[in-house]
């Protein structure tokens, strides 16, 4: 089977301009939501909140649970089985517990439930795993910046790393806007989608550069990086699209624990194969056309 | 094709090697606190001894600090630590195979000290006696007795006064004497180091108590200065003794004294519904992308499928082998290496498909595609292992499981992308005399 026959002749790198604006209003956008919402996009995981220790007096079914609350809107919850009777859940939520009590007590009517202990409980990603998780972060990124200068160019490792900063921002903004809240699964979906995003920047910026090595001068880089990117396009959509079966999956059948989890790594793959083409290769053709420079054609 | 035989047994031994190291996997894979439960702790903040002027909120959040970097060296991932209140500290541990030793380490306020020795006998008889000199204090050295309980035996008169504590400790890590008996090495930082240098050569040959919360543990004679800021701690060790109390010393002594007022087992923190449900959503996604695959590239999908489970199986076997623990970012990670194997396989059989259009013949074409795909293989694998190993050299807790499971399983994919399905292929031509390849 084959979806791409011939070779597309698509001009990618001719409306950039566009594709600038769109992905600098999206970023804006939701940096600027982030801001105004402040700490509510954050979830308890980073606030901190409220433990509530339950006793039913049978045993029940923890996503039977899950599911009365879930209808209810309490997604945002963790519900722990303690001990081994079955019978005693911690729920952690970001306010008091009060009216989650009072929604079991309605939906069990034929259980009695006792509230063993209700305390406020500190943030598990606290400060000090904040900051160090962010440092750990950026200097991951240095890190591909610099190996990306060394096998390629200096300015195809800027552009990867904004493209990659991009995409990262541009999930941000829709995981926000859809009123979702960010937990500690969503910093791996977040670093998942960085390393998604510079994998797939890089396979684009290979071919480039096996196509540039060819030439002794670069009369038109335009057309050499729409040809790259064309002949890429197969690789592209294929990997694209197979990674998004497996998150579709997780999406639709994942539980809503994972929910959100699934629908950030859904964003992230779309925003970083868009990025790729329309942000990394965009950026290396429009510093080259505000300063044209001699592209490293030889062998490396 | 020369030595495909070789690079069979290769990829065979690789697969006969994962097995044996992850087999069986309910024991050998360990699963994090998210996916499994595990313990949970809660433990009470007590103000110190010594009297101490830190509001009792701040004082539990310096020894949650405390407690966490124990947890971590202890190299559990994913704990959970909450502070309870103002007073109380919730941990969760994630399948702790000892919980007494847990508790243990924990536990223990590993306050250190270096205090000089009074050896005026006549000092020493009145201190026993109830009249202890000002500014210094009687300390006992334990010793077990026949029923291994530690017992007070040796008094010693030491100055109140500390002259080095374990707040200048810049390492502490198990080492062995030159009687082969395990012992504490420790590391002074440069402010330690010189305090030390000044206290010994102020006081060769007298002794030097060495204290543990209140327990003097040994008080060797100082035979000349010690400038290099080097010391250990000898005492009657065992090997895991030595290498919790280097643990803990390491870490950090706590603010304050902590008890454990409940200890229960808890269920993954995800809930057990959520995992089942993820389990079922990923292998499905799994089949479609496996099943995609081999209808879009027939039998070299079915390569590029099996060459995915070796990866899979060669991460499981590594994870096993350095009995690292497996969590939900850990997951994660896996999902990431699983699709960059899928693109490396993609991207092959894509650049071959150009070359055959191109008009080259079947190994030509398998060559060059190879040949041509592997740099962009090598270089985007290469690129996310940088970023990888430093998650999991600087990440902590969900960063570090992550940084993990696809640091290995990128290294694993270079193999298996390359190498395996390359194998596959050339023993497909050279044994069955293919003339068409079908990856199209």
């Amino acid at each position: 089977m084959n979806f791409f026959p011939k070779t597309t002749t698509f001009d990618f790198m001719g409306k950039r301009g566009i594709f600038f604006i769109i992905s600098l209003a999206i970023t804006i956008i939701g940096l600027a939501l982030t801001f105004i919402k402040g700490n509510r996009v954050l979830s308890m995981d980073f606030t901190g909140g409220y433990l509530t220790q339950l006793e039913f007096s049978q045993e029940v079914d923890i996503s039977q649970v899950r599911g009365i609350l879930g209808e209810r809107g309490y997604s945002d919850i963790i519900l722990q089985k303690v001990g081994e009777t079955g019978r005693r859940f911690i729920i952690k939520t970001k306010q008091g517990g009060h009216e989650i009590i009072q929604t079991l007590r309605e939906n069990f009517p034929a259980v009695s439930i006792s509230v063993l202990s209700e305390e406020q409980v500190s943030p598990t990603m606290g400060q000090t795993i904040r900051k160090q998780t962010l440092l750990a972060c950026l200097l991951a990124i240095c890190g591909i910046l610099i190996y990306i200068a060394f096998r390629f160019e200096f300015r195809f490792a800027v552009a990867a790393t904004i493209a990659t900063i991009h995409d990262l921002l541009v999930t941000l903004a829709f995981v926000v806007v859809s009123g979702r809240e960010i937990d500690s699964l969503v910093i791996a979906a977040f670093l998942t989608i960085l390393g998604y995003s510079v994998n797939d920047t890089v396979v684009i910026f290979d071919r480039i550069r096996e196509n540039l090595r060819g030439l002794t001068r670069v009369a038109d880089p335009v057309e050499v990086f729409n040809r790259s990117l064309n002949e890429t396009l197969s690789r592209t959509m294929i990997t694209g699209v197979t990674s998004l079966f497996t998150l579709g999956c997780l999406y639709f059948l994942g539980g809503p624990v994972l929910n959100t989890f699934a629908f950030t790594l859904i964003i992230g793959i779309i925003t970083g194969t868009y990025s790729s083409i329309f942000i990394a290769s965009a950026i290396v053709i429009a510093w080259e056309k505000r300063a044209p420079h001699r592209f490293r054609t030889s062998s490396s | 094709m020369k030595g495909i035989y070789i690079r069979l047994f290769v990829i065979l031994a690789v697969i006969g090697l994962s097995i044996w190291g992850f087999w069986p996997p309910q024991q050998k894979i360990r699963l994090g606190l998210d996916l499994r439960g595990g313990m949970q702790l809660v433990l009470q903040v007590r103000q110190p001894l010594v009297e101490s002027k830190i509001p009792t909120t701040e004082l539990t959040d310096r020894t949650l600090e405390v407690v966490r970097n124990r947890v971590d060296s202890l190299g559990l991932a994913e704990p959970v630590l909450q502070k309870i209140g103002q007073d109380r500290i919730m941990v969760q541990l994630p399948g702790v195979d000892d919980p007494d030793r847990a508790m243990e380490i924990l536990g223990k306020t590993a306050f250190l000290e270096f205090k000089m020795v009074e050896d005026n006998p006549e000092l020493l008889k009145s201190a026993i006696a109830g009249t202890v000199p000002e500014g210094y204090e009687l300390l006992y050295q334990y010793e077990k007795d026949a029923h291994g309980i530690s017992k007070p035996s040796v008094p010693l008169l030491l100055k109140s006064q500390a002259a080095v504590t374990g707040q200048d400790l810049s390492n502490a890590q198990l080492g062995y004497s030159q009687g082969a008996l395990p012992v504490v090495d420790l590391e002074f930082n440069s402010e330690g180091a010189r305090k030390f240098a000044e206290v010994t050569a102020a006081n060769v040959n007298k002794r030097l108590a060495i204290v543990l919360d209140g327990i003097v543990q040994s008080a060797p004679v100082i035979r000349e200065a010690i400038p290099s800021g080097k010391a250990q701690i000898s005492g009657r060790f065992t090997t895991q003794e030595a290498n919790d109390l280097a643990l803990v010393l390491k870490a950090g002594a706590l603010p304050a004294r902590i008890e454990i007022i409940d200890r229960t087992v808890v269920g993954p923190s995800l809930g057990r519904d959520s995992i089942n449900a993820g389990v079922k959503a990923s292998l499905l996604g799994a089949i479609l992308v496996g099943a995609f695959m081999i209808v879009y590239y027939s039998a070299g999908g079915l390569a590029a499928v099996f060459a995915l489970g070796v990866n899979i199986l060669i991460l499981m076997a590594v994870m096993a082998y350095f009995r690292q623990t497996l969590t939900l970012p850990g997951i994660a990670g896996i999902a990431l290496t699983i699709g960059m194997a899928v693109d490396a396989n993609v991207l092959i059989f894509e650049r071959i498909r150009e070359e055959l259009k191109a008009g080259r013949t079947i190994g030509a074409a398998l060559d060059r595609g190879y040949d041509r795909a592997l740099v962009a293989i090598i270089d985007s694998n290469l690129t996310t292992v940088i970023a990888a190993a430093i998650l999991l050299a600087l990440g902590r807790g969900s960063v570090k499981g992550f940084g993990l499971t696809l640091t290995i399983g990128v290294l694993a994919n270079i193999f298996t992308a390359v190498f395996v399905t390359k194998v596959l292929f050339n023993l497909a031509i050279s044994h069955f005399h293919i003339k068409k390849l079908h990856i199209g």
